[in-house]
């Protein structure tokens, strides 16, 4: 039946695009759990992304390979500097102020978005072939982020596993005051974990280009989309962010074909809500210690 | 080797330590004793820079650490094992321990400090791989004594080592308390089991109330009145 082709198609789409959003969540799991501040411009770092990726490549016309470096350090710099800049004198504020700086910081990126790029939808005029494999659709762009993500993710874990800076992120994660015990300055990690951020939007950014046009609150719903996943899969578990990443991508996909992209977003939502009232630690239920 | 002097800290308005004087020399073990919120673990904390001491000094080798960050304090030498073990339980057993030697110093000689904490607690060897969350209480304490152990202390800060340890196990710890001497290495052990403690320290200050109310040899300090009965009790 038609429908049933359209649900497995929808499935499968959801776990290509579960890939980026894993990565993206990471990102945010890292901010969230090593410095301990609420991001709320985090999507609006890779709506600038973006556009620095459609400007590279659709604009100035650079090779693939360069606009692609120059997007992942450009955007780990914009992090770096948003921590530089706002957060770091804000770590001793108050939570809410945080929270206002960073909204504000969304708001602000959106509007010079606006005033540089303006309204219009803006995409890489390049035109992905989509592949019939065992009588299913899917589109190449998905096939090649989705493996491209996989790839990146395998790197993450083996920076957060085998090298220094990595485990003192991961330790930092789960017990501040410890980690300061062990000779690990705080300030560096934070850093580190912009930084890392950052690179991470970057390599997001370009798979995203390949998929969706960039407009100014792009950036919007995947900040939303990121914390939920980082909720659902638990402070510093990074298996958790994957497969919370794939929850939430496959309840936006399959209820984009059942009942309408319109409400996907709202029921990947309601599902969050769902979740947290039955199990508010999380899916994996590793709630982080209360310092 | 540290010297505590005058010190006065607290937590907001709430002061905890009054006129702290304390002093552990080179290769000596000094005994902290006295009841729960006396200060004891307080004073731990501003000697490793984790508390800011409203007044009063606290030096290290003729370094004043009062003004030095803890990374920086871990640094000079100085590591403490924290009450509540604080372990980093999603990470595995040589995580932690290597986490350890984090100090550039101490990172150098990563892999022959892991040998060493390997050679005296080779139950930790056998579960390296493990997540330290999953250990038992007494490998638990194991494990934060051998991560402080990574840096290469000259002074040893201990908090507790044998709460929430079954009575054969606290044995065995006081037992490698001992042991950690060596080499010159001094240690100033916090401890709810004043009699153990005081059996195997040098000296011994009793903290009560923020205060030190005495201060001496192990052993005069042991069979001194007020210790014998508020500590240690009537005993055959």
């Amino acid at each position: 039946m038609n429908l049933a082709r359209l649900l497995v198609e929808a499935t499968v789409n959801g776990l290509l695009l579960g890939g980026s959003l894993a990565l993206l969540a990471l990102g945010l799991n890292l901010i969230f759990g090593v410095v301990r501040i609420v991001h709320l411009a985090y999507g609006d770092v890779l709506m600038v992304a973006m556009y620095l990726v459609y400007w590279l490549v659709a604009v100035l016309r650079w090779p693939w390979p360069l606009a692609a470096l120059a997007t992942v350090a450009a955007s780990s710099l914009l992090s770096a500097l948003v921590f530089a800049v706002l957060v770091r004198p804000l770590l001793r504020a108050p939570a809410l102020n945080q929270l206002l700086a960073t909204g504000a910081l969304s708001v602000v990126l959106q509007h010079l978005a606006l005033l540089v790029w303006g309204a219009d939808y803006r995409t890489l005029s390049i035109r992905f072939p989509v592949v019939q494999v065992g009588g299913l659709f899917l589109p190449v762009s998905r096939l090649v982020a989705f493996a491209g993500a996989l790839g990146v993710l395998a790197v993450l874990w083996l920076f957060l596993h085998r090298t220094y800076v990595g485990m003192a992120l991961r330790a930092a994660v789960q017990d501040h005051e410890a980690a300061r015990l062990m000779g690990i300055v705080p300030q560096r990690l934070y850093l580190a974990s912009f930084l890392l951020a950052g690179a991470v939007i970057g390599v997001v950014a370009l798979f995203f280009s390949l998929m969706y046009p960039v407009f100014p609150d792009f950036g919007v719903p995947f900040t939303l989309y990121a914390f939920v996943i980082v909720v659902l899969g638990g402070l510093g578990n990074l298996a958790g962010t994957v497969v919370g990443a794939l929850i939430l991508s496959e309840v936006l996909a399959v209820v984009g074909v059942l009942v309408g992209a319109e409400l996907s977003a709202s029921a990947a939502l309601v599902m969050f809500i769902l979740v947290l009232l039955v199990r508010p630690g999380g899916v994996f239920g590793r709630v982080a210690e209360g310092r | 080797m540290l010297r505590v002097s005058a010190l006065n800290a607290g937590y907001g308005s709430l002061q905890v330590l009054w006129d702290v004087h304390l002093e552990v020399g080179c290769g000596e073990l000094v005994a902290l004793v006295g009841p729960n919120g006396a200060g004891k673990t307080t004073l731990l904390r501003v000697v490793m820079g984790l508390l800011p001491a409203w007044s009063g000094r606290v030096e290290f080798q003729g370094t004043l650490l009062s003004a030095m960050s803890t990374p920086a304090i871990v640094e000079r030498g100085v590591t403490c094992v924290p009450e509540g073990r604080r372990l980093f339980a999603g990470l595995t057993v040589e995580e932690n321990l290597r986490l350890g030697a984090f100090a550039p110093a101490a990172r150098r000689l990563v892999e022959q400090s892991l040998q060493e904490v390997y050679h005296l607690f080779p139950v930790l060897a056998r579960r390296r791989r493990q997540l330290a969350g999953t250990l038992s209480g007494g490998e638990q304490q194991m494990l934060a004594i051998g991560r402080a152990l990574m840096s290469r202390p000259r002074l040893l800060l201990l908090d507790e080592p044998s709460l929430g340890l079954a009575p054969h196990v606290v044995r065995h710890m006081f037992a490698i308390i001992e042991s950690l001497r060596q080499g010159g290495r001094s240690l100033l052990l916090v401890e709810q089991n004043v009699r153990r403690a005081l059996e195997i320290a040098d000296r011994a200050y009793v903290l009560e109330s923020g205060r030190v109310v005495l201060a001496g040899p192990a052993a005069a300090i042991r069979d001194h009145p007020h210790v014998v009965q508020t500590y240690i009790g009537r005993q055959g």
